[in-house]
């Protein structure tokens, strides 16, 4: 009896305790504060210090429509606006009657229908006044097709299409940051010229005007603008992720099955918010529009979860485009764990009224106008701790060695200030950043950039270790530099869900959003004991449909069953329902228990081949157009798919190799040119060794079996074969394989390469391995999850060997570099049990098909974000993806350099040897020569044994049948049978 | 003839004759409880092992339908499987000769001077030493390849290189020579399974009253309380044990694939008998001969299980 009081009070307890720190409270008192301005070389906030007395108070305008702009011969002014569709140059001559400061306002309508905003450049009387103004960006707004959204087979929202709204805004030129309210020009008295070259999109242009001052009135002077009563029982509820538009195509729902959060299902996701990893960038806007039919003043409450721990978001709030007064130009909105309301209102919480008038509308845009000081401080220091990494790696060629006693400040006689420096300003930026956030605790920025202080500290209180402690200073994941640059992004993030905005008169209440805990327990024991019922997932295809297996992620595989429904089934009349499987060897085992699936998308590159073989797929060449279909390829990447002249997969996506080097390091500190060829390598690679650096190469990975991706491209790069010409064994001890073998082991053996580098991504952040070959997925860790270096990197074309190649047409020799390089990634199959095939196929081609699979990546990055980018293996289609332009005219040259190793049976013991022998010389100081030797009898005999096997050969070693070793050549005779 | 037949007949009928009136006298229960677990253990491994052993006999890719070869397999196995031959079936066996008994050994020290202590820390302790091998296949990756990792980073060459007892790191996972030593350090480790948790209540099981008398009988050493009382007491925990580390020690072939990351490991220096299966199963797609390696898998285990049944089975 004891003992159960005891549990029932222990749970009592527990629970008691639970919702004290679930609803535990703080009160927040933000104050706007800001560090003063530092200067930045060639920014815009130098550009502010030196024009600080340059504001004019009197409000001048000038407003030039679009008929008086100069522009480019052949471009014209059409009705009021310039068609700016090519990326050229508009110019603005303007006669100023007062120099001083002045912003730059664009009129104008978007057309833009990619996720990139337009990008323009400004340059006053022919130069570009200070960076921010080369990258000016001006948004598009969207808007979903229907906020009735249509629901998957298995119950839940699909996100609806967005669409380009046909508007006109008036936007202020700003950073593309958008840390400032706007981006200042200096223009003096008289004749001035302004030119804007765009650089991306396509936009109509109405007007450029100039503004002398942006000013806002301030809340007492907007009270009084208004003669206006207060409407009484007015109450609107709108759903904030039913937005009227919004200016990023990112910007799109998220899911909360949190109760009270509407709409709301026990069962079902439904797309029931806003901000969930969007609207969190600064610049970010949302526009609603009331219903109200009143004009007069009225209370607008955000129903929101903003649970970042003692941290204070801030947004803008517009009406109708334009910041209504002062005051709501930072509104703050506190944190808490649970959903809140948050009226608008001043920083000490008194709410603030809002003149609106029916067909208003109302904006909420993220503002990181507040942390812009922050930020630079942060930068500033970010620049010259990763200096001072550097230069004592130059120091000391990165030697830590305890018994060397070094005499630091004798080398860095700056130090100990330089030190002291930092420390200053991270107090400075946190002493800001906890004005800024109003709580007494701290939030987890804040204690990061004390870590960092911490850390600085340490190295400041015995500077001579210095050498033995950058791990603290620059370089791992807990360095001071890391702290601080990690914060760079949290503090410019501003994450807040949003469920709902109400309009409402003072006499109104607002419901309650938090669900007490009973509500939340009730819920989730529903949800427990209904999730013994759901079956949707279960469900196999019906008769007619095509079954498609997606070896994907759901989000990918969510977005080919919504395009498949939109686009394939209507047009073909075939149906398709695509399921998701984890690994794409359960395909085998389903094919044995006749469960396969009619398609299979985004298997290994491995598996056409090597499950073709054994007939298990079916050979696309029987089918129809075939030839079209695949004429969006390179030869090359099909020929991995290939056996016997029949092909068994489509290429889906396709990898790419590239050089990555730090520009900072690389070029700029050790002023070492990009190597293009493998002997330029050789040539830095002393240099790198001194600097305690090296050079990365696919072969170092920590797998220690090295693949064909790893070690093939040597032996194709030296103009080497695997196979011998009639399939039947390899051509490992030619001259050249040799030559590329043992390059590939005196890398290690005589250059002093490390032989493992567990992580070339982290290395190359840390600058221990500036410069080094990777593929598509260091591209997306670069450019999404590496901050700290953003700019500082730049890819090129992977080093190769030259030849002395005869050219027929010139009649002389030229040098050709090769740099052969694999790149098949995922394939698409189609079963050959399958009774559908022709479906199928359909299905494939349109798939493949450039303008599906534009479709489909411009889709992804639309609704699931940036990082979502489709490495197609069509082409035409990867070209139209949106990324660095220069970055992608590399990773297309580089693929007109694939060479792929093809498939025989048994060429897995190819991989295995050669792996074997590079390991046995690398670790074993085995004679190159005598391991390829046994290498290749090894290789032959099992060769053999499996030609044996597939009858090309009988057990006595005669050829039967002749085997056809797929190459390019195959390929292209398919394409002339075609026409014959 | 006919009674030649009828002679060896007559007693099986005798036998079934007497399992029905039994069965029907009051077998039947016994049976009926047994039946769930008989026809599970058919299920999944009777039926299996017999399915095993046909398709040893044929030549299978998981495509194609399998075509009987006879004893092909057993004679390619014997004569020209050269990887068998020359680092499997050494490694296989030079891997359990050390890691069975070895993890054997340690598992009844380990759990006889745990049940040495009180009760309270003797838990606690068992709970952290049975842990590894509970979480072994996690672990893995996690801990001993980031400490054993082939760069600076890694914890050993770490420390190996602060105290000057190397130039450069080594890549242990990858090099021939460390990659088999280190696959029985790790395997060691997480050696204490369910057999040492047997052996751990088999040691409390014994009772007091037997190593008092066996002090008035003139006993003098711990050691020899352990020889002549402790292990004599508790045979049943030191078969289990035995057998445990048997199964586990010739079934254990993750540890060298999961360290290197790829299967044959380097060399074959760190592969055992069930890579060597997974090898021919899933990337040379040669289900027939995966399945006569598994049939000689399953003889040594059987085997070697005998043997500790001579050793530690109850003789009466």
């Amino acid at each position: 009896m004891k003992k159960i009081g005891i549990v029932i009070l222990s749970f009592v307890v527990f629970f008691v305790v639970l919702s004290l720190v679930s609803n535990r409270t703080y009160k927040a008192n933000p104050q706007i504060s800001a560090a003063p301005i530092i200067s930045e070389d060639g920014y815009f906030s130098q550009f502010l210090m030196l024009h600080q007395n340059d504001f004019l108070i009197e409000e001048l305008s000038y407003v030039i429509p679009c008929t008086e702009m100069i522009l480019e011969v052949n471009q014209i002014c059409e009705t009021d606006s310039y068609d700016w569709l090519d990326d050229n140059i508009v110019t603005v001559d303007v006669h100023i009657e007062q120099s001083g400061l002045y912003a730059v306002m664009f009129d104008y309508t978007s057309q833009t229908t990619t996720h990139l905003p337009i990008t323009i450049a400004m340059s006053v009387n022919g130069v570009t006044p200070y960076y921010e103004a080369s990258q000016i960006t001006l948004r598009t707004l969207w808007t979903e097709k229907t906020f009735d959204l249509a629901t998957d087979r298995y119950g839940n929202d699909v996100s609806s299409e967005q669409e380009v709204v046909n508007q006109s805004q008036q936007s202020i030129l700003r950073d593309s940051e958008y840390l400032y309210e706007a981006l200042y020009i200096y223009l003096e008295e008289g004749d001035n010229t302004i030119s804007f070259e765009k650089e991306y999109g396509e936009l109509l242009l109405h007007t450029i005007s100039l503004y002398s001052t942006i000013n806002y009135p301030s809340y007492d002077e907007y009270l009084s603008m208004f003669n206006s009563n207060e409407p009484i029982n007015y109450y609107e509820q709108i759903q904030a992720e039913e937005a009227t538009y919004k200016n990023s195509s990112m910007i799109v729902r998220g899911v909360s099955r949190d109760p009270l959060v509407e709409p709301f299902s026990l069962t079902k996701l439904k797309l029931n918010i806003l901000g969930t990893d969007t609207y969190n960038i600064a610049g970010d806007r949302v526009t609603w529009t009331p219903d109200i039919s009143e004009a007069g003043w009225y209370y607008v409450t955000f129903k929101v979860k903003q649970d970042t721990d003692f941290r204070t978001m801030y947004r803008t709030l517009y009406v109708n485009g334009e910041i209504p007064f002062e005051e709501v130009n930072h509104v703050a909105f506190p944190f808490s764990d649970e959903w809140h309301n948050v009226t608008i209102s001043s920083l000490d919480g008194n709410p603030y009224k809002i003149y609106l008038a029916p067909g208003d509308n109302l904006s909420l845009e993220v503002d990181s106008t507040v942390f812009r000081n922050n930020i630079d401080y942060l930068k500033a220091t970010i620049s010259e701790i990763s200096d001072l990494g550097l230069d004592v790696i130059k120091l000391t060629k990165n030697n830590t060695d305890p018994g060397i006693d070094w005499d630091i400040p004798e080398y860095f006689p700056t130090l100990e200030s330089d030190l002291q420096g930092w420390i200053d300003d991270i107090e400075t930026v946190i002493s800001h950043q906890r004005l800024l956030d109003g709580y007494s605790k701290d939030s987890q920025i804040i204690q990061d950039l004390q870590a960092a202080i911490d850390k600085l500290i340490q190295i400041k209180s015995d500077m001579n270790e210095l050498p033995r402690m950058l791990t603290v200073l620059s370089t791992g994941s807990s360095s001071a530099l890391q702290l601080i640059s990690t914060q760079l992004d949290a503090l410019t993030t501003q994450k807040m869900e949003m469920d709902a905005v109400y309009i409402t008169s003072i006499d109104q209440d607002i419901p309650d959003p938090t669900p007490s805990s009973f509500q939340s327990i009730w819920v989730g024991v529903e949800r427990f004991f209904l999730s013994f019922f759901d079956s949707s997932y279960e469900e196999h295809a019906s008769e007619e449909e095509l079954e498609v297996w997606v070896n994907r992620s759901r989000q990918y595989a969510d977005v080919i069953q919504q395009l498949a429904d939109k686009q394939f089934t209507p047009e073909s009349g075939v149906k398709v329902k695509v399921s998701i499987i984890n690994n794409d060897g359960k395909l085998l085992l389903a094919n044995s228990a006749n469960q396969q699936p009619d398609v299979a998308l985004g298997v290994s590159a491995w598996i056409p081949n090597e499950y073709g073989m054994r007939g298990m797929l079916y050979d696309l060449t029987k089918a129809n157009d075939f030839t079209d279909t695949i004429s969006v390829f390179h030869d090359e990447q099909l020929v991995p798919m290939t056996y016997n002249n029949s092909l068994y997969g489509l290429p889906e996506t396709e990898n790419f190799y590239v050089l990555f080097y730090r520009k900072d390091i690389l070029v700029d500190e050790l002023g070492l040119e990009v190597p293009n060829t493998w002997n330029d390598v050789l040539d830095i690679l002393p240099t790198l060794n001194r600097y305690g650096m090296s050079f990365y190469v696919p072969l170092s990975n920590a797998n220690a079996f090295k693949s064909f991706d790893a070690t093939a491209p040597f032996i194709y790069q030296f103009g080497g074969e695997i196979y011998s010409s009639d399939g039947f064994g390899v051509e490992l001890d030619s001259v050249e394989s040799l030559q590329a073998l043992e390059f590939m082991t005196d890398l290690y053996t005589e250059y002093g390469t490390p032989v493992q580098i567990s992580s070339f991504f982290n290395s190359f952040r840390y600058g221990t391995v500036p410069i080094g070959i990777g593929d598509f997925g260091m591209y997306l860790q670069l450019t999404n999850a590496a901050s700290d270096i953003r700019g500082l990197w730049d890819i090129a074309l992977v080093p190769g060997v030259e030849h002395e190649v005869y050219n027929q047409e010139t009649s002389s020799y030229e040098t050709v570099i090769n740099r052969s390089m694999p790149g098949a990634q995922q394939a698409s199959v189609i079963f050959e049990k399958s009774d559908k095939k022709d479906d199928a196929w359909k299905f494939l081609q349109w798939w493949m098909a450039t303008d599906t699979q534009t479709t489909y990546s411009e889709t992804l990055i639309n609704t699931l974000g940036s990082r979502y980018i489709w490495n197609s293996a069509n082409v035409e289609a990867f070209t139209n993806l949106r990324i660095n332009e220069e970055h992608k005219s590399v990773i297309l040259e580089q693929w007109t350099n694939l060479k792929e190793t093809q498939k025989i049976p048994g060429s897995y013991i190819i991989e295995r040897e050669i792996s074997n022998v590079w390991n046995s010389v690398v670790y074993e100081d085995a004679n190159l020569r005598s391991a390829v030797s046994d290498a290749t009898i090894k290789i032959n005999k099992e060769i053999n044994r499996k030609m044996v096997e597939f009858g090309y050969l009988d057990t006595d070693g005669t050829i039967q049948k002749d085997f056809i070793l797929p190459t390019k050549q195959t390929i292209e005779s398919w394409y002339n049978d075609e026409e014959d | 003839m006919m009674k030649k037949i009828s002679a060896i007949f007559s007693p099986i009928k005798k036998v079934i004759k007497r399992e029905i009136h039994l069965f029907k006298k009051d077998d039947r229960d016994a049976y009926i409880f047994a039946l769930p677990y008989v026809v599970l253990f058919m299920l999944f491994v009777i039926i299996p092992i017999f399915l095993a052993m046909l398709l040893s006999l044929t030549t299978f890719d998981m495509v194609r339908f399998p075509s009987f070869i006879g004893m092909y397999n057993y004679i390619y196995l014997l004569t020209s499987d050269e990887e068998f031959m020359k680092y499997i079936l050494p490694n296989t066996i030079k891997f359990a000769l050390i890691v069975g008994p070895g993890g054997y050994i340690l598992s009844f020290m380990m759990a006889w001077a745990l049940s040495q202590l009180t009760h309270k820390v003797r838990t606690v302790l068992a709970i952290i030493l049975y842990s590894p091998s509970l979480t072994a296949g996690v672990t893995m990756s996690v801990v001993w390849k980031v400490f054993f990792a082939g760069d600076q980073a890694g914890y050993l060459n770490n420390i190996l290189l602060k105290l000057g007892l190397i130039v450069e790191p080594i890549a242990f996972l990858q090099s021939p020579e460390y990659l088999f030593t280190i696959m029985i350090i790790v395997a060691l480790w997480s050696s204490m399974g369910i057999g040492f948790l047997a052996m751990l209540a088999g040691i409390s099981n014994v009772p007091h009253e037997l190593y008092e008398a066996a002090y008035i009988d003139g006993l003098k050493t711990r050691f020899q309380e352990i020889w002549y009382i402790t292990i004599p007491s508790m045979k049943p925990q030191m078969l289990f044990g035995a057998v445990m580390a048997i199964v586990g020690t010739f079934s254990a072939g993750a540890i060298g694939v999961q360290l290197s990351g790829s299967n044959p490991t380097p060399q074959y220096s760190g592969s055992l008998l069930l890579n060597h299966i997974e090898d021919y199963g899933f990337i040379r797609y040669e289900m027939g001969y995966a399945a006569a390696l598994s049939v000689i898998l399953l003889i040594i285990i059987y085997v070697f299980s005998r043997i500790s049944w001579k050793l530690f089975g109850e003789t009466d």
